[in-house]
């Protein structure tokens, strides 16, 4: 392997190219600050609904995903399929209806959860 | 001592490069490579109490399932979190 | 408490001479099984900044270059050695596939640049919608929604050239002008130039490729929950 990379007669990034990789690096680096959760003392209920919800949620996109790869894998039977498919709508349903209970719009969710945030 | 996040001038100065191979090796080192770790701050109204490190362990049932067939039990006393 | 902090896991122990670690530290190694961790002693996590990033991918580097097999680990991976061994030991088959993966090879990444991202066709259904249940037509659209998240169909013309270079390929979309997509491709070590070679011949119309590299294969470190 080279000491260094070459791009010697590579082509290299244009201005707005370069922009565009940094917004994005700098967006994704960012998240990955420690994820930060603050209970707000002015409405502690709506800060543990969120909490919990942002948690559930996360589970719930984990298990998705996990479950297409068994589909990719092709491990997973039709009625596995079914089943967990009409769970995960449930799940998305509910996580969506008790959200709005509590005045959490679907955005809200979003806890950033660092190098585990990027695992969908 | 929690690591310090990147923020302020260090994260200026490494976002305000021109410099192709720095972007390059961010994005290889700080969104790539092997997750053996994932911190998280707790905290009350704005101030940040807890810093907990945490061991990533996360690990599909199937090669749960795998591992434990091929592998001696081992001690299960460890410190994961 | 004294942790360690981890740059590589190998498939084999390196030989004397890679050098120290970023903070002057000894490298030494962690061992479980088959799998070896090239680690250094710390209790403090490095400050991210320019110098210490570039000087933990410079010990990776001369890892790499002592070694067949390596698979980078995260910068600021700073953990017990107990915690350390526990997970090498939990995630063992998972490690051992990514490290046959990656030996003798490493990465180039190419940017995939432009204002558009490929229109996307509606996918057929695999089996005649009908015959699915609500469940199996919500995982279907999701399975579709991931692949085409994983997939760069702008990169069809330079397919042909790449075939015979390319053993495997990792793709992170980003569809926002002019960053399209991120597209990590393990070629054999040595393959560069004939990589440069073939991306730079290659017209992809409206949307324009740019490779760097080689690196240590960063970005093929096995997928979470593999």
């Amino acid at each position: 392997m080279t000491p260094e990379p070459t791009k010697s007669r590579a082509a290299s990034l244009h201005v707005r190219e370069l922009e565009s990789l940094r917004a994005e690096l700098e967006r994704r680096v960012g998240e990955f600050s420690p994820p930060r959760w603050n209970a707000d003392p002015e409405d502690v209920q709506r800060s543990v609904a969120r909490l919990v919800l942002t948690l559930v949620e996360f589970l719930r996109q984990l298990l998705e995903r996990q479950a297409i790869r068994r589909m990719e894998a092709g491990t997973l039977t039709p009625e596995e399929t079914e089943e967990v498919g009409r769970a995960l709508m449930r799940l998305e349903e509910t996580i969506r209806d008790i959200g709005t209970r509590f005045g959490l719009a679907p955005e809200e969710l979003n806890l950033d959860l660092g190098p585990l945030g990027r695992l969908i | 001592m929690s690591p310090k996040p990147l923020t302020g001038d260090d994260a200026r100065a490494i976002f305000a490069t021109t410099d192709t191979s720095l972007l390059e090796v961010v994005d290889n080192l700080l969104t790539k490579g092997v997750v053996l770790t994932g911190d998280v701050v707790l905290g009350i109204g704005g101030v940040d109490l807890i810093y907990a490190r945490l061991s990533v362990l996360l690990c599909t049932v199937d090669r749960l399932l795998a591992a434990q067939d091929d592998v001696p039990a081992r001690p299960r006393g460890g410190r994961r979190a | 408490m004294s942790e360690v902090y981890v740059y590589a896991l190998l498939g084999q122990v390196p030989p004397p001479g890679t050098g120290a670690g970023l903070c002057e530290e000894p490298l030494r190694v962690v061992r479980v099984g088959e799998l070896v961790a090239a680690v250094g002693d710390m209790t403090d996590p490095p400050a991210v900044s320019e110098a210490t990033l570039r000087a933990h991918d410079a010990v990776v580097r001369r890892l790499a270059d002592a070694v067949d097999a390596i698979l980078p680990v995260r910068f600021g991976s700073l953990l017990s050695e107990s915690s350390l061994a526990d997970l090498l030991a939990a995630r063992a088959p998972e490690l051992s596939e990514a490290l046959a993966l990656v030996a003798g090879r490493e990465q180039m990444t190419l940017r995939v640049l432009g204002d558009a991202p490929a229109a996307v066709e509606t996918p057929r259904d695999d089996v005649g919608a009908d015959a699915l249940g609500p469940g199996a037509r919500y995982m279907a659209a999701r399975r579709a929604e991931w692949r085409r998240a994983r997939e760069a169909p702008e990169l069809a013309p330079l397919r042909p050239a790449l075939a015979a270079l390319v053993r495997a390929e990792r793709v992170t979309r980003h569809d926002t002008p002019a960053l399209l997509a991120s597209v990590y491709h393990l070629i054999d070590r040595g393959g560069a130039a004939a990589y440069q070679a073939a991306v730079q011949s290659a017209d992809l119309g409206t949307v324009r490729a740019v490779a760097t590299g080689p690196w240590p294969p960063y970005a093929f470190a096995p997928e979470a929950l593999g």
